[in-house]
């Protein structure tokens, strides 16, 4: 009976690393781009670990726990950083920024227009059954 | 040119045909499924579904349901799934939530990997504190929920091709060093023929009765050879001498095996076969491994030295394979139960800088986002 070979848990922290990566690259919200970064962060925790595993040798695991460690920093000072541009901007949006990039490059503009936002549901309404009782003229007792 | 891409398309087409399939399913479903004006949220759902398929049937090859299989398949399945909602979520509250799944299944795998510690520290880390503070600024920013930013991605296509290319090449390369597959099935052989009773069942169990078990040994030295045919050019001299090593080492057994076989010597036999063990195992450690030379003067103090081989040697190496700890079963090295207390001494004793440099980042990191996040203005009015 064979374990799980290291280079299972080696695929594994690839296929997060990646798609960290593509999220990191296409999402336009700053939160989701420092979570993609840190689930990239993730993925070189297994495999660190697994590592460890392999070797018997607990090197792995102490370097995981820098990596939490340099992770706990760096969501301090990038969540700062973004409540300082959420200030300036009122937006999380990173393409307000891009009037920081390379001289000599094309801004990206939004071309297609974003659908428009379904509409609320209406309020219920109790229907009308049966005859509305005539009211009696309010007359003071006075 | 032609010829090279025709040659590039038999290599992605026929040579890694499952890895290029499923690399190029995910590409397509993810980028249908990444936020954009016109989204077209079924069929990328349906092509994601699809990938995680045909990946489980490829990839997934355990004839055993042992709870550490189904444990491992389990976590790195709601894992991948919850990786691919927080990227192609369009709700950053909901990419979050994703993202603490994420975490826990990943504490998940870091348990089976005899990392009890490493999990606790990373569930009250990143799902207590990160995760928290990250849905803390989430609602203090956009309370209006959804925002348009959410509903675009910058260039999909080009962010969805860059990371599938990285994924297929990583996963090519994994399957390069590590597929070690037929190898194992040959040191299973090995194993029951180690086992048997008498010569004649031991040649029963290794098939190829009449041309004197040729097949097994013949599949035997193409496995043991793999490294060198596979990567030819890349491969270090070192590596090649050793392949070739271990292979001339499996025709002479194979020689001895047939004079037992004649003599109808068990003893011998069986012998022949701890030897063939020792090959294969020889075979799969030199497979990808870089590890320091074995001359070197290392700490003991994190485990086993980095530069101690991991399976018995054929002999010409003086290390007695017993400093490893090893596992009689599953052939691993051990490691210590008391987790906590042997990473303290790790941390406290060969990476003593490290934790102090450490602690000051923290210190640092700290005072600089009350710093950075700190009104001035405010303080005046």
């Amino acid at each position: 009976m064979n374990p799980i070979p290291l280079h299972h848990y080696l695929a594994v922290g690839a296929v997060l690393f990646c798609l960290g990566m593509i999220g990191f690259l296409a999402r336009r919200n700053l939160i989701v781009m420092f979570l993609s970064a840190e689930m990239m962060l993730q993925a070189v925790a297994i495999n660190l670990v697994a590592f460890a595993r392999y070797r018997g040798n607990l090197v792995g695991q102490t370097f995981t726990l820098f990596i939490i460690t340099v992770a706990a920093c760096e969501a301090a000072v990038a969540l700062a950083l973004i409540l300082l541009l959420y200030r300036s901007k009122g937006s999380l949006d990173v393409s307000l920024w891009q009037d920081l990039r390379e001289a000599g490059q094309e801004p990206t503009l939004d071309e297609e227009p974003l659908p428009p936002p379904p509409a609320e549901a209406p309020l219920p309404q109790l229907t009308p059954s049966g005859v509305e009782p005539r009211r009696r003229e309010e007359t003071s007792h006075v | 040119m032609i010829a090279n891409l025709t040659r590039f398309i038999r290599f992605l087409l026929v040579d890694n045909g499952p890895v290029t399939l499923v690399a190029a399913l995910g590409l397509a479903a993810v980028y249908l499924l990444l936020p954009r004006p016109r989204n077209s949220v079924r069929a990328g759902a349906a092509l994601a579904g699809l990938t995680l398929l045909l990946a489980g049937v490829l990839i997934v090859r355990a004839n055993v349901a042992t709870p550490e299989v189904i444990l491992f398949y389990a976590f790195s399945g709601i894992a991948v799934v919850a990786g691919g909602l927080l990227v192609t979520q369009s709700n950053p509250a909901r990419a979050a939530l994703s993202f603490a799944l994420v975490v826990l299944s990943t504490c998940g795998l870091f348990l089976l990997q005899a990392a009890p510690f490493l999990m606790a520290t990373t569930i009250i880390i990143y799902a207590g504190a990160i995760i928290v503070t990250f849905l803390f600024v989430l609602m203090l920013a956009q309370q209006s929920g959804v925002s348009d930013a959410d509903r675009r991605s910058r260039e999909p296509l080009l962010a969805a091709v860059t990371g599938f290319i990285l994924l297929g090449s990583l996963l090519y390369v994994l399957n390069l060093s590590y597929g070690t597959d037929d190898l194992d099935g040959l040191l299973a052989t090995t194993r029951r023929a180690k086992d048997a009773a008498s010569v004649k069942e031991m040649s029963d169990v290794l098939g190829d009765v009449d041309e004197g078990n040729q097949a097994f040994f013949t599949g035997f030295r193409k496995a043991v050879l793999k490294e060198q045919e596979k990567v030819d050019v890349g491969a270090e001299p070192e590596v090649r001498s050793v392949s070739q090593k271990l292979a001339d080492e499996a025709l002479n057994l194979q020689s001895v095996w047939l004079d037992a076989r004649q003599k109808d010597d068990a003893d011998k036999a069986r012998a022949v076969f701890a030897d063939l063990e020792k090959v294969a195992l020889r075979a799969r450690e030199s497979f990808a491994v870089l590890q320091p030379r074995s001359d070197r003067p290392m700490s003991s103090l994190s485990g086993p030295p980095a530069n101690l081989a991991l399976y018995p040697s054929l002999g010409d190496d003086a290390r007695p394979a017993a400093a490893l700890r090893r596992d009689e079963a599953t052939g691993r090295p051990k490691l210590p139960a008391e987790n906590t207390a042997y990473l303290g001494r790790a941390l406290f004793t060969d990476h003593l800088l490290a934790v102090e440099l450490a602690g000051t980042l923290l210190l640092v990191a700290t005072v600089g986002a009350i710093a950075i996040a700190h009104r001035r203005g405010e303080r005046n009015a």
